[in-house]
């Protein structure tokens, strides 16, 4: 059974190579072309290069944005004066697709690595935000009375009981952070840039590099499921 | 003697709900006492205050003649739900209270007298999950008792346990305390429970809960589940559910 899985990627493939031949390459090239064309630009460094700019656009986003959410989740859980204050902004956080502000923010942050690690962590704060403040919240009460009668310090609950059972909720809302990071930088590139994954998606668009687009749709794919692994091995804490 | 009372507690919620009114009550050092009542008339809540966890509205709790301001490390805690932390094992959610505090770590005794005392030795290092829900109870036991609190406050500690895990609890539990010389304030649901734990039944009215009454249990100790067939018990059972109506 472990296999199966291999074996419907191998039909996909076969399938997508027979199709392909009834098609020029420039509308759809086959696996076999495709699969050439990410050798020649894995060898020649290309990739690596556009691939890392995209990873670090990501991730700086990923790492502030979940940072600074952690904190705000903390506060938002604790007073419900902040909680109040924000709710607003996290209700509309929902209906804004983030990657409609790209345009803004290169308005008001220039174009570069900055403007677009903001723009990820942007897109990464609020799902981060509302897992941790819910997590954090959902420490039962009979353990809060516990730390209390002995006599645990703020600390000592933060770190001994809060952190550890917000933990699961956290890592979930990474999870969901890591990819929609990727797609943010994806986005961002798209609007504006000069390298990165998405940069070499526009760039095979307008040239009819169809092999290139695939191949960049393709490393997209495994830089999201490594950010998502990731997010992974963080629930693999221990305590 | 008595080793804690409450003068003349009452709680109002902000909202306006009266839950106490009035409540004044005496227990003596190493006396177990149980609160028994309509559900809703206060007594979790009367609990938590005595615990420092909660503050009346009017009146005051004194442990040794010290008002209890907050929570004290005098009180050790039991809840209905073991309430044990999941990624801990046995041995390290027993241990938990002597690393929190300002002093902690210091004072660290060691723990296997108690695990064996509750009757957990070979289950050390087990996971909250892999226990049976007696196991997960013993374990907050020994964890409240850890510190060796005077006072030992227990919310329906046999509530979610089925009826042969408690019988057996409360028949280990009886022993436990005395061997300590803990004193024990005990909520519970069930009359029987409660005449067969207590040297004392204190009955509580609906909401807004105060007492209306006591019932004290002339039985021996230790008492074993074969003396609820005697006429004393059957008499206190009696008597408490008398104030009950």
């Amino acid at each position: 059974m472990r296999w199966l899985p291999l074996v419907g990627v191998a039909v996909a493939a076969v399938a997508w190579q027979a199709i392909s031949l009834f098609y020029p390459p420039f509308i759809l090239p086959g696996p076999v072309l495709v699969a050439g064309r990410f050798w020649e630009k894995t060898v020649d460094g290309t990739l690596a290069f556009h691939a890392s700019v995209t990873l670090a656009e990501a991730g700086l986003g990923l790492l502030g944005g979940t940072l600074i959410a952690v904190v705000a989740g903390y506060l938002v859980a604790k007073s419900a004066v902040l909680e109040r204050l924000l709710s607003p902004f996290i209700v509309a956080s929902q209906g804004i697709p983030f990657i409609a502000v790209a345009p803004l923010i290169f308005i008001w942050f220039g174009n570069g690595l900055p403007a677009k690690v903001l723009l990820c962590a942007l897109i990464v704060f609020f799902p981060v935000l509302i897992n941790v403040a819910a997590g954090i919240r959902a420490v039962p009460q009979p353990l809060r009375d516990l730390f209390a009668v002995n006599m645990a310090t703020r600390l000592q609950v933060f770190a001994k009981l809060e952190v550890p059972s917000a933990l699961p909720m956290l890592v979930a809302g990474f999870r969901v952070g890591g990819t929609l990071a990727v797609v943010g930088a994806i986005a961002a590139e798209f609007v504006s840039s000069t390298r990165g994954l998405g940069f070499l998606i526009s760039q095979g668009n307008s040239f009819y590099d169809t092999p290139l687009v695939m191949v960049s749709v393709l490393s997209i794919m495994a830089l999201a499921l490594a950010f998502y692994a990731a997010a992974g091995l963080l629930g693999k804490l221990h305590f | 003697m008595s080793f804690c009372h409450s003068i003349d507690l009452s709680l109002t919620y902000p909202n306006g709900t009266q839950a106490l009114d009035r409540v004044t009550m005496h227990v003596a050092r190493g006396e177990a006492v149980a609160l028994v009542g309509p559900s809703g008339c206060g007594k979790s809540t009367l609990l938590r205050i005595i615990a420092g966890l909660l503050r009346s509205s009017h009146g005051a709790v004194f442990l040794d003649d010290r008002q209890v301001a907050g929570p004290t490390r005098a009180t050790g805690l039991m809840f209905q739900d073991p309430a044990l932390l999941p990624w801990r094992s046995v041995e390290e959610n027993i241990r938990l209270p002597q690393e929190l505090g300002r002093q902690a770590g210091q004072g660290s005794e060691d723990v296997v007298p108690l695990i064996k005392l509750v009757g957990l030795q070979g289950f050390e290092h087990a996971l909250p999950r892999e226990l049976s829900g007696g196991m997960a109870q013993r374990t907050a036991l020994a964890r409240a008792l850890v510190t060796q609190p005077e006072l030992l406050l227990m919310d329906e500690p046999f509530g979610a346990l089925d009826a042969l895990t408690r019988e057996g609890l409360t028949a280990q539990l009886q022993t436990v305390w005395r061997d300590l010389g803990t004193t024990v304030i005990m909520v519970t649901h069930s009359i029987a429970e409660a005449v067969f734990m207590a040297d004392r039944v204190l009955v509580m009215s609906a909401r807004p809960g105060t007492i209306v009454g006591e019932v004290t249990v002339g039985l021996n100790r230790p008492r074993a589940w074969s003396t609820q067939g005697s006429p004393v018990f059957g008499s206190a059972v009696d008597a408490v559910r008398a104030l009950l109506r």
